[in-house]
């Protein structure tokens, strides 16, 4: 460099910039300050070291949220079912991904379009819808999930008839769409038009039910973490969403879930997709704001 | 020649003025650091020290016992007038269709059985607290109404009412006004229960 050249003498002050063992011992002092700095960040502040839900657990920023800690359901499975999540080659769930692939590429209906005539590449125009759903749909004046809009665009855009909820091809479409915003946090809006079925969804969410009389609080809010009988309680979120159980031998949605969970307690369960359950579905989602979105999840 | 050496004592000098600098600022920094430290144990001291001395000024408490105003509550008599059969009582906790009650309790007399038939005795719940000596905490009469509806005496609790139809909300058809258990299912469990001590 031109300003460390021989013409300065060895003990003019700009010589000491040019020196070597100056510079190497600045060097080893600003890094030190540097390591004193993020040791003494990482005492002070450590809640800001954000974590993922599966190994470190995520503070929700909104204080609102009754749980203080936020962990996916993957965090209380056994280390095979995680595994088995983790390992892209091994998850059953990646099955129907697969599948829902092909069905976005699939011409169809009056129309003759495929979903990627419409949406192009669902890298792009998908990476957020999975973490943004269920969302309040003006036509409807209600919330609709994600299966709901992709039945819409069969309906409206395809001029094909609506799959049937819990149907293969829905699960693979909506695992396949969903999927594409994994590792996003989950976001959803509850102000505005969706504020009163975001209340629904809590009421319900607290309302004790069936010949057991529980609410969903009393098990997944209240105990989790805990062992029901053989089972330990997560806190149960909805970010793995279609998720693969083991028990079901296949992929299901969240309201099968739900149905699964209300006869539990010798509930009377509601239909896929009702109302009751989008709204529930809407605040489920938001008590997990921040956890990554998992989709395919694999539980046993 | 001696130009190279001159040279060469100029670099440890810089060297040693360098670490010299590097050192110190780290010293000062770990000073300020511990002088914080220190100085919010001295606030803790001088907080102990001031709970001390109103100790002194006010009067000592004594430890008590409460007595558990649940023993206000109970069921004296039998229901239906049915005498409880301690076998049966077994059978029926360990049943998941009817008292089900490993999901959420343990019972130690259990965990030798779990050993050989892990199916039905193991992996017994951790929801509520353990039912050994339960005979000792409670009359029989207050442990039959915590079956009925423990409600009334935990009113938050996860726990069933388990001789309850009224106040419910969507019940399955199937359970529609019907009680988890009979009159006679709750005294055979009291009997087993009343053996737990
Ligand atoms: C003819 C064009 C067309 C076709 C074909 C189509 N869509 Fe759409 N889609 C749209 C439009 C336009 C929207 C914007 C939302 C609206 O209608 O209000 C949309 C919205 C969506 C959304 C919500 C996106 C968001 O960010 O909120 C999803 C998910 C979606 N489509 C999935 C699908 C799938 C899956 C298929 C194939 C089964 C499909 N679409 C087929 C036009 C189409
Ligand atoms: C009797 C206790 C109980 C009640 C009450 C209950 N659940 Fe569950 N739930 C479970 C068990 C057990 C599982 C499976 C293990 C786990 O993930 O906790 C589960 C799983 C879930 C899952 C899947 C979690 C995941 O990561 O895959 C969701 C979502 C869920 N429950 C939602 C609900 C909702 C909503 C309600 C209220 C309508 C409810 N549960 C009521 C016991 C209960
Ligand atoms: C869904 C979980 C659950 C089930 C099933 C359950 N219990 Fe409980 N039980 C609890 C909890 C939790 C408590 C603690 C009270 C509270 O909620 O604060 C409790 C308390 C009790 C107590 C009082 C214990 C004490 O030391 O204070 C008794 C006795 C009891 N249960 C007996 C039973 C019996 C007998 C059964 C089966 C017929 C049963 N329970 C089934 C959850 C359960």
């Amino acid at each position: 460099m031109n300003f460390c050249s021989q013409q300065y003498q060895a003990h003019s002050i700009k010589a000491h910039f040019c020196d070597f063992a100056f510079l190497r011992n600045l060097l080893a002092f600003l890094s030190l300050m540097v390591v004193v700095w993020v040791i003494s960040a990482f005492i002070f502040s450590a809640p800001s070291f954000a974590g993922n839900g599966r190994d470190k657990s995520i503070i929700p920023r909104d204080k609102t949220n009754p749980l203080s800690n936020l962990w996916s359901g993957y965090y209380y499975s056994t280390k095979d079912i995680q595994a088995l999540q983790k390992n892209r080659a091994e998850n059953p769930g990646f099955k129907y991904v697969t599948e829902g692939a092909q069905l976005w590429e699939q011409k169809t209906g009056t129309t003759q379009k495929s979903c990627a005539k419409c949406h192009g590449k669902p890298s792009v125009s998908m990476d957020e819808a999975g973490a943004r759903y269920p969302q309040y749909y003006a036509p409807l004046k209600r919330l609709i999930n994600l299966e709901q809009r992709i039945n819409l665009c069969r309906k409206t855009y395809q001029g094909a008839k609506s799959f049937e909820y819990e149907s293969k091809e829905l699960l693979s479409l909506t695992a396949f769409v969903r999927s594409q915003a994994r590792a996003r946090p989950v976001r959803v809006k509850i102000d505005g038009f969706a504020k009163p079925f975001f209340e629904k969804g809590k009421a319900f969410y607290y309302q004790r039910r069936g010949q057991l009389d529980m609410s969903c609080a009393n098990c997944h809010e209240n105990n989790y973490g805990k062992q029901l009988r053989s089972t330990v309680l997560s806190q149960g979120q909805a970010n793995g969403f279609p998720s693969y159980r083991v028990a079901w031998q296949k992929i299901g949605s969240l309201h099968r879930r739900f149905q699964g969970c209300n006869k539990l307690v010798r509930a009377k369960p509601y239909a896929y997709g009702a109302e009751y359950y989008v709204n529930l579905e809407l605040y489920l989602y938001w008590r997990g704001t921040g956890l990554e979105v998992e989709t395919p999840g694999v539980r046993d | 020649m001696t130009n190279s050496i001159l040279a060469r004592r100029g670099v440890i000098a810089q060297f040693l003025k360098a670490s010299f600098l590097g050192a110190s600022f780290f010293v000062a920094i770990v000073l300020i650091l511990s002088l914080l430290s220190v100085s919010s144990v001295f606030a803790a001291k001088n907080d102990e020290k001031k709970a001390k001395k109103s100790e002194k000024d006010t009067p000592k408490l004594v430890e008590y016992e409460i007595f558990n105003l649940i023993q206000s509550k109970s069921i004296p008599k039998p229901l239906a007038g049915k005498k409880g059969n301690r076998k049966r009582g077994e059978a029926l906790i360990l049943d998941a269709a009817k008292g089900n009650c490993l999901q959420c309790h343990v019972i130690d007399q259990f965990l030798v059985k779990a050993k050989k038939n892990p199916d039905v005795y193991g992996n017994m719940g951790e929801i509520g607290p353990s039912l050994d000596g339960v005979s000792t905490r409670y009359k029989e009469s207050q442990l039959r109404l915590i079956l009925v509806n423990a409600k009334l005496v935990f009113p938050e609790t996860i726990m069933p009412a388990y001789y309850r139809i009224d106040g419910l909300t969507r019940v399955d058809d199937k359970y529609l006004d019907k009680p988890i258990m009979s009159a006679q299912d709750i005294e055979d469990i009291l009997s087993f229960l009343m053996k737990l001590k």
